[in-house]
């Protein structure tokens, strides 16, 4: 399998999507000539040409309406927003129309439709550009959102998401785009709404999505080196919430640690803690932990944008905390 | 005083001045406006006629329907927000009649007589207002987001401004898939006189301009926005005007008068389909009830309401149908008596139309299905192993 | 201080059972208040307080036989309260008048396994309606709670069971959710000091799996929580009856039986006959599994290898004592297949269905006082001598009434044998929650034609009783198909 980066699995599916399916088109900012403020759109307006390619001015409420309207109308928009902080703007839109309009009217019409945008912390962007706003809409039933942590799935779950008539939302990450990984060649979707053993382990299961991903994997093997065996569980998808996926692995190792980028209250976190508890209870040997960004508008000097955003040494701490917790030994029985 | 036949190309200058109906017209005056002139021909006279008797027993059912909608309103069968095209019959038929079968209407949520002249059976339209299987969305609308798609009606929208953007998308797609020329599809997208406020109207109306998107925007202007009058809400008050700005081509017209409001709205259309430019089309009526059936408009001293109830376009018709011999007293009185009895069996169609059943309650909650859809009805476990 | 001691309630009554505790220790005690239910050899009778003060400390365990006579609490001003039952305060919380007593959460004393009635519902199928088998009279029993709620990390038993109500008699101060406290279990030994006990909920499922006194082991986690480790470490230091029971149980336990033989009556009069605790239970569970669908599969198997195997392995085992039978075999046999279809090895959980993990196999054994069924624990891991010593001594107990509840519960698929009796075939009762019971038949001769030749063969007839909402059709004919494989394959038996 070809290694390729998460930016190129991205720009690739969108070349191959437009070419096997001619209602397919983008529609974003600076998307066309300026080819995306991350380029994810390279070389597509050339191809594809404006029509196919059609850079927008700045008006978000404006151009997700419209990719709704054309979606209902069979069109298959795939709308680009320069960063998910920007979508705020078209909160109303999101909310209010692509996520109700198919069972509002009665399932007449759908709403074929896809938003890609990056969310994230940690390039010194300061508040309003940093954010991780995933739980605002996994919490909307209508949508579905998917938050893919490897090129691999950047392209099965973005062809996936293209191909569904549903409005789906592909939470991208900033620190990801340059991150390389197999992708498998030719036709590869990647089913929403499931999740994945991103890793076997059997002591403890973190279970995280996005960059977070990358995080688990990294502290994973460091403390394979120590004799801790680390399952790791990448989410995908956000809504819907794979949960038997999760529920098994943690019946399997006996501690859960969900780790997000995200605000901790009222996060992800929290929907998969709740769910372990209900689906895993007797299972749990220490109580299910939380790694989370502190929940402050996120400031822009370095030293306070690294303390407050969730990173490999936090992660290892909590998890040596529930192995302690639980007089792990390296010992036990599977 | 607007002349039905005016060119909407004519210069703007013309227009501004010549089409816009002072707000004191009296009805005399407006009533003069409309009458045909006397040296036009007589088959286009007697075509008129009948449009006239046929927009005057439409505009008698949807008067009648919204009555019955309050009625069945207070009488709990219908709940919600319930907002009445009561004083906007003129403006309704003559919109719809514009439109080709092949247009998209997307429309705000004072809705009901726009679907029942567009064709929707009345105890569809009602049944959907019950909350019923038989409405037009399956109970799942209301009486704001009533849809057909089939006939191409893409709804009703709760959220003001919202439907500008999607109708605008709508004719994104129908640029993007047909050439400009007599053939293609248009959009007409409604929206009252406190939507030109939002930031919607102006992001649809530049972009409209911008990508050359054949749509045509029609201000429902009713004078009132709730409570507020149009001139505190807009620092513009002539809102056509507001097309200038993003150099596209704006028109006001007298919404009492069903045959200006056709002509204007056509006109605007055929523009919309043969060059793929938007149109921006004001109606000028006035809404004699509150802000939807539960407003009793406080807001509106006695003298005004007086005024108001003088200035019901419905009895003028009739009286200047009678008039004009158009209609004998006993066709207008029949075509009321029809237009009960067409309600009546809306009602029925409603009343007898089942309720939606809660084991239906996920049967739309996606269009493409997916795994582990969320099915938890509340208190039930989310998970099982 | 005073004594309580098993009190003389019949006139043929040397022993009896306490089969529930009404009071716990701490609680307050008026004359007149039931204490406790005592099973007699006739019926279940409650033993009344003649002494008013604290109840200080409970000497046996719900379940436990005593001699007439004997202590079995300790009532006295409080201050010799045996701190062991949890009069636990909240720590900062703790409100004198709360009465926080009752069992030692989660730790049922040995074989009593009141604690089933938590709602825990992974794990544990409680069989509809009959989440305590109680011996006791129902209208003198109150639901089994815990004041759990009020500490973190604290096991929530509740019976939710419809046949108890309160004793208005008793007079214990409000629980703090102000509804009558029943007793649970009588406490483990002595312990601490009125700590709260802090375990995960893995320690606690691994505890009550293996029997072991929560209580008694010391918790290396945060705050002492007893934590999956501390457990295993006690299994390894041998700790625990190897039951393995997570068959959800309720109620006090029901004693070992003791064979009454009812008085004869003399004449043609109507008779009624007084049945026992045990046969209530067995009666209210085997009515459980009316309305379950159940479907029955038959098949007969060719014996002659089996009888000819078990006559080999007998001539060989003469010399050590032990003789095998061929229900033995069938044990054997039975969980050897079983492990190869673990879906029989099967519970209905309400809305699930519960893989059991190991294989234990319940042998319905009819006593003159009921029935009982004793259980050979992992079957499927012992040999058939192994067996055949355990059940001959099992059968033999339950014969006596000497059962131990943790020895005739907790099976995962049952077997009843009614050859002796010369029966051809006949259904079985489901044992709920399990997913099947197999029937067996006698042996018996029938003519076959073997190249023309008329000889004749032994035969016997299997009939598997199958809880349709567990398993369908298919699957139970392919595990009775391998049982016949197995069987007529004996040496697959002992492989």
């Amino acid at each position: 399998m070809p290694v390729i980066s998460y930016r190129e699995a991205l720009n690739s599916t969108l070349r191959s999507e437009m070419q096997r399916d001619e209602d397919v088109f983008l529609i974003g900012e600076e998307i066309g000539t300026f080819e995306g403020s991350y380029k994810i759109t390279e070389g597509l307006l050339e191809e594809f040409g404006p029509k196919r390619v059609r850079d927008t001015p700045i008006s978000e409420e404006g151009f997700t309406g419209i990719a709704i309207g054309a979606a209902m109308l069979g069109l298959r928009p795939v709308l680009e927003y320069m960063t998910l902080n920007f979508s705020l703007l078209a909160l109303d839109q999101v909310v209010n129309h692509a996520a109700k309009i198919y069972t509002m009217f009665g399932g007449q019409t759908a709403v074929p439709m896809v938003i890609r945008a990056p969310g994230g912390g940690g390039q010194q962007l300061a508040a309003t550009h940093s954010q991780n706003l995933e739980v605002w809409y996994a919490h909307v039933p209508g949508l579905k959102l998917v938050a893919p942590s490897n090129p691999a799935d950047a392209k099965g779950l973005l062809t996936a998401a293209i191909r569904d008539d549903d409005p789906v939302i592909v939470l991208e990450n900033l620190s990801l785009y340059n991150t390389k990984g197999e992708v498998p060649d030719g036709d590869h979707v990647t089913e929403i709404g499931t999740a994945t053993v991103a890793r076997q382990g059997s002591d403890i299961t973190v279970i995280s999505y996005s960059r977070g991903i990358r995080t688990a994997l990294q502290v994973a093997e460091e403390l394979e080196e120590d004799g801790v065996s680390v399952e790791v569980v990448d989410l995908r998808s956000l809504r819907p919430l794979d949960r038997r996926t999760f529920c098994e692995s943690v019946r399997r190792t006996t501690r859960a640690v969900v780790h997000e980028d995200d605000w901790l209250s009222y996060g992800i976190g929290a929907e998969v803690a709740a769910s372990v508890q209900e689906g895993a209870f007797d299972f749990l040997d220490a109580p299910v932990r939380r790694v989370a960004a502190a929940e402050v508008p996120l400031p822009y000097a370095k030293p306070l944008e690294r303390a407050a955003l969730p990173d490999t040494d936090d992660l290892r701490r909590v998890i040596r905390d529930v192995l302690d917790a639980t007089s792990f030994t390296g010992q036990e029985k599977s | 005083m607007s002349d039905p036949t005016e060119d909407p190309a004519s210069t703007e200058d013309e227009q501004t001045e010549a089409e816009q109906p002072e707000l004191d017209t009296t009805e005399d005056e407006q009533t003069e406006a409309e009458q045909p002139e006397p040296d036009q021909p007589k088959g286009e006279q007697t075509e008129q006629s009948e449009t006239l008797r046929s927009y005057f027993q439409q505009m008698t059912v949807i008067r009648r329907f919204e009555l019955k909608a309050q009625e069945m309103y207070q009488r709990a069968e219908i709940g919600g927000y319930c907002h009445l095209n009561v004083g906007e019959e003129a403006t309704v038929v003559g919109l719809m009649d514009a439109m080709e079968e092949r247009d998209y209407l997307f429309a705000n949520y004072r809705v009901h007589g726009y679907a029942i002249a567009r064709g929707l059976d009345p105890g569809h339209v009602m049944a959907e207002l019950f909350g019923r299987t038989d409405g037009l969305a399956g109970g799942w609308g209301g009486s704001m987001h009533l849809a057909d798609a089939e006939s191409r009606f893409m709804g009703g929208y709760g959220i003001v401004g919202g439907q500008m953007p999607p109708a605008t998308g709508a004719a994104m797609a129908v640029s993007h898939r047909q050439e400009a020329g007599p053939e293609s599809e248009a959009v007409m997208c409604l929206l009252g006189e406190g939507t030109s406020a939002t930031g919607a109207f102006h992001e649809t109306l530049n972009l409209a301009s911008l990508w050359g998107l054949p749509i045509v925007f029609v201000v429902i202007n009713n004078r009132v926005g709730m409570s507020t009058p149009v001139e505190q809400a807009s620092a513009e008050p002539e809102l056509f005007r507001k097309a200038e700005s993003y150099r596209f081509e704006g028109r006001r017209v007298d919404g009492d008068d069903p045959i200006a409001v056709r002509d204007a709205a056509r006109a605007a259309l055929k523009q919309a389909r043969e060059e793929h430019r938007p149109f921006l089309l004001e109606t000028m009526s006035y809404r004699l009830r509150g802000h939807s059936v539960v407003d009793p408009a406080r807001y509106r001293t006695d003298e005004e309401r007086a005024e108001l109830a003088a200035k019901d376009l419905l009895p003028r018709l009739r009286s200047r149908l009678i008039e004009d011999g158009v209609l004998s007293e006993q066709e207008a009185d029949t075509i009321e008596r029809d237009a009960d009895e067409t309600i009546e069996q809306a009602v029925e169609v409603a009343g007898a139309s089942e309720s939606p059943d809660p084991s239906d309650l996920f049967t739309n909650a996606y269009s493409t299905e997916v795994a582990n859809a969320p099915r938890a009805m509340p208190g039930d476990r989310v998970i099982t192993l | 201080m005073t004594d309580i001691t098993m009190p003389r309630l019949s006139d043929t009554m040397e022993e009896g059972v306490i089969s529930h505790w009404h009071k716990q220790v701490g609680d307050e005690v008026h004359k007149g208040d039931t204490l406790a239910d005592i099973e007699t050899d006739k019926t279940t009778m409650e033993l009344e307080a003649y002494d008013a003060g604290i109840l200080e400390r409970l000497l046996v365990s719900e379940g436990d036989t005593m001699s007439v006579g004997e202590p079995i609490a300790v009532v006295g001003d409080g201050s010799g309260v045996d701190d062991g039952s949890e009069d636990q305060d909240d720590e900062g919380a703790g409100d004198e008048d709360e009465r926080t007593a009752d069992t030692p959460d989660d730790e049922p004393a040995d074989g009593d396994e009141d604690e089933r009635t938590a709602d825990t519902p992974d794990e544990e199928p409680v069989p509809d309606g009959d989440e305590e088998e109680r011996t006791a009279d129902a209208e003198s029993e109150e639901p089994a709670r815990t004041s759990d709620e009020t500490r973190p990390d604290v096991d929530e038993a509740r019976s939710d069971s419809d046949e108890v109500e309160s004793d208005e008699e008793t007079a214990g101060p409000a629980s703090d959710d102000a509804e009558p406290t029943g007793t649970e279990d009588a406490s483990s030994p002595p312990d601490d000091g009125g700590q709260p006990l802090f375990r995960s909920p893995l320690a606690r499922k691994l505890a009550r799996e293996n029997d072991i006194e929560l209580r008694s082991l010391d918790g290396s986690g945060p705050g002492g929580r007893i934590v999956r480790a501390d457990v295993e470490k006690a299994l390894e230091a041998g700790a625990g009856a190897d039951v393995g029971d997570d068959r959800a149980r309720g109620g006090a336990s029901s004693p070992a039986p003791a064979a009454v033989p009812e008085p004869a009556t003399a004449g043609e009069a109507d008779d009624e006959v007084r049945i026992n605790a045990n046969q209530r239970i067995t009666a209210e569970r085997l009515s459980q599994m009316a309305g379950v669908p159940t479907f029955h599969l038959s098949t007969t198997i060719d014996a002659d290898a089996l009888l000819a195997f078990r006559r080999e392995v007998n001539d060989r085992l003469e010399e050590v004592g032990t003789r095998i039978s061929v229900t033995d075999l069938l044990v054997r046999a039975a969980a050897v297949a079983l492990r190869s279809h673990p879906e029989v090895n099967s519970a209905w959980g309400g809305d699930k269905i519960i893989r059991r993990g190991r294989v234990h196999i319940g042998l319905a054994v009819a006593l003159e006082a009921g029935l009982i069924v004793p259980v050979v624990r992992d079957a499927d891991r012992k040999s058939v001598g192994q067996i055949a010593a355990e059940s001959g001594d099992l059968a033999t107990r339950a014969r006596e009434g000497k059962l131990e509840p943790h020895e005739y519960q907790g099976s995962t698929f049952s077997i009843s044998n009614l050859g002796m009796f010369s029966i051809g075939e006949f259904d079985a009762i489901i044992n709920p929650p399990e997913a099947a019971i197999l029937a067996v038949g006698a042996a018996g001769e029938e003519p076959v034609l073997r190249d023309g030749e008329l000889h004749s063969r032994t035969v016997m007839t299997l009939t598997l009783t199958v809880d349709h909402r567990v398993l369908n059709g298919a699957v139970a004919a392919a595990f009775l198909q391998e049982l016949q494989a197995v069987l007529e394959e004996p040496l697959r038996i002992v492989v």
